[in-house]
């Protein structure tokens, strides 16, 4: 394995820890700790055995995490922008190890597209949590609007990943 | 390009999805924002996507090569869309990436590199390590799309051949053919003719040059008398290069040896303006007629890389050898004598009046040292029988010489010399 693509996976690992360490464990919290634990252990393994679905794996359960998390009475912690930065960071660096296994990947340019797609995804996080918090909108307008934004979001997604994936140079996933 | 999606693609369209669910499951708005963030970042990369068609050609200003030496191989890439950042994998095989041009190099054989164009233009100067034929390419280059959701990458096919020749040491001195041809060379012939080499004085025949008239002798012996003079001629050399190995043994380094030795003595042959002809004693069994002038060199230099070590066919060497040394030529043989089959092939050519000299490669080197008594017997044994084939060729008045690892050029070429002068002292 390049030095690259080994730098990347530690550096993918400890983030992975230190988020699922940074959550809180009263009240019932430890669930969430557990299920993000789970994800942290996931992506170390695949990282080591290399298998790149322990990515996709990692993500969701640390998503869980936060799901979890704030439907308990606990504080926030970390913060939810500190979290999308942490989790597309994890994302980031392990993809890049992935890549830099097969190929020659410029350690720098690894580097500056994580921290600059991180600190992005974090301040559009952080300006979305600041303009809900000043709405007064919950309950079944909240549900309905998610269940309404769930299904666009998927069928937009399928349809343009069809699109993509129709001529004749893409392959499957 | 082929376009295939990166691990982070199917991470954050998941985890985006899922962050959407557990939203509504848990009827907090947290875990929405990251997903919906996740899945943005999906669909910017997804709508950004396009895969371009790229053309990828290197162009070495010499498809001849020196091993060592440095030279300039262009890069073109070239495509329907903006090519942006890429990675260009260069395919170069057993060639230093000495400097760049164009680009970043990245690892040994990767280029970076950024274009804002459709065009992208590299140069690189390139060292190859070692000699033979060698394959440029084939190019691969990589690129991520928009946000990195796809990883595009477009493999060129392969992009012709080059040639690395060895480096050639410099031989002081060498060994010359015993028989002159007709060509002017910087050999003495032993035949006479005009030349600047004293021969011989004759009385004065009709048709003489009268400046060859030696008056101090013609006033003693009151008689013309005139100089006789040899002619500077040049010579036929014919490399025998012998290419067949053990398999199983670690002997394959010996060809190396021969193909450099050989190169060597084709530079300084060459020089002194011998006609050189070459057989390669491989599977195919090569042969070039001896031929002059550099043209000539290069051609049997490119024909020599392609010597791989391999079993030989006999009848098709004896044929080989018999064509190339029809002519009065110096057959000088680069071999392991490690087959008596090639120990005959010289006998014969002595017994047929070819002037033959051998150089042994030493194969000690790759010899692992006996394990038990009876290996150290059979080691024994093999050396006595490789001494013995020495003396049998010595002793037919072939010059055979043993070039051990470590040793220059310059001393085989001395001792065979050496041999060959205190062979005729012998015979008187």
């Amino acid at each position: 394995m390049a030095t690259t693509a080994r730098l990347s996976a530690v550096l993918a690992s400890i983030l992975a820890v230190a988020l699922v360490l940074s959550v809180p464990t009263a009240n019932g919290s430890g669930l969430g700790a557990l299920v993000g634990g789970i994800g942290a252990l996931l992506l170390v393994a695949g990282l080591i055995y290399g298998v790149s679905a322990s990515i996709t794996a990692a993500t969701v359960a640390f998503v869980l995490q936060l799901a979890i998390v704030s439907a308990l009475p606990v504080a926030l912690s970390p913060p939810l922008w500190a979290q999308a930065l942490l989790i597309v960071l994890i994302v980031e660096f392990a993809t890049a190890s992935f890549a830099a296994r097969s190929r020659q990947v410029d350690p720098i340019l690894v580097l500056v597209r994580s921290v600059g797609t991180a600190v992005t995804v974090g301040g559009v996080v952080q300006v979305l949590a600041l303009l809900l918090e000043g709405s007064a909108m919950s309950g079944v307008l909240v549900r309905a609007m998610g269940l309404a934004a769930l299904i666009v979001a998927a069928g937009w997604v399928t349809l343009i990943w069809r699109r993509s994936s129709a001529g004749p140079s893409a392959s499957r996933w | 390009m082929n376009a295939n999606p990166s691990p982070r693609l199917r991470a954050y369209v998941t985890a985006g999805l899922v962050g959407l669910g557990a939203a509504l499951a848990v009827g907090d708005p947290g875990p929405a924002l990251i997903g919906g963030a996740l899945l943005a970042l999906a669909v910017v990369g997804l709508t950004g996507l396009v895969t371009p068609t790229l053309s990828a050609r290197l162009d070495p200003v010499s498809l001849s090569m020196v091993e060592g030496g440095e030279y300039l191989v262009a890069l073109h890439l070239e495509s329907d869309q903006t090519l942006g950042a890429m990675y260009a994998d260069l395919g170069l095989d057993r060639m230093d990436v000495v400097s760049t041009e164009g680009g970043r190099l990245v690892g040994a054989h990767t280029l970076y590199m950024t274009s804002t164009s459709r065009v992208a233009d590299a140069v690189l100067n390139v060292s190859p390590r070692g000699w033979g034929r060698r394959e440029l390419g084939p190019v691969t280059v990589y690129a991520d799309s928009l946000l990195g959701m796809f990883e595009l990458s477009h493999t060129s096919l392969q992009q012709g051949q080059l040639v690395v020749l060895p480096e050639e040491s410099t031989l002081r001195r060498l060994l010359n053919p015993l028989e002159t041809n007709l060509h002017v060379g910087e050999l003495v012939s032993n035949r006479r003719g005009s030349g600047s080499e004293f021969a011989d004085m004759r009385p004065y025949q009709h048709g003489d040059d009268p400046r060859a008239i030696n008056w101090r002798v013609s006033s003693r012996a009151r008689s013309l008398w005139v100089n006789e003079r040899h002619p500077e001629r040049n010579g036929d050399i014919v490399l025998l290069v012998d290419a067949q190995v053990e398999s199983g043994t670690n002997t394959e380094f010996v060809v190396d040896r021969s193909v450099r030795m050989a190169a060597t003595l084709l530079r300084a042959h060459a020089r002194r303006r011998h006609r050189l002809g070459l057989v390669t004693l491989d599977g195919f069994c090569r042969w070039i007629y001896p031929g002059m002038g550099e043209s000539h060199r290069r051609h049997i230099l490119e024909q020599l890389m392609s010597v791989a070590p391999s079993k030989v066919r006999w009848e098709a060497a004896q044929r080989a050898v018999a064509r190339a040394a029809k002519r009065p030529a110096m057959v000088i043989a680069l071999t392991p004598l490690l087959d008596p089959n090639l120990a005959g092939l010289i006998h014969s050519m002595r017994r047929s009046g070819i002037d033959v000299a051998v150089i042994e490669m030493d194969v000690e080197p790759a010899l692992t040292a006996p394990t038990d008594d009876a290996r150290s017997l059979g080691r024994r044994i093999w050396i006595m029988e490789r001494e013995r084939l020495r003396d049998r060729l010595a002793s037919e008045g072939i010059p055979i010489t043993l070039w051990r690892s470590g040793d220059p050029a310059d001393v085989p070429i001395a001792r065979l010399e050496q041999w060959r002068t205190s062979w005729r002292r012998r015979l008187g």
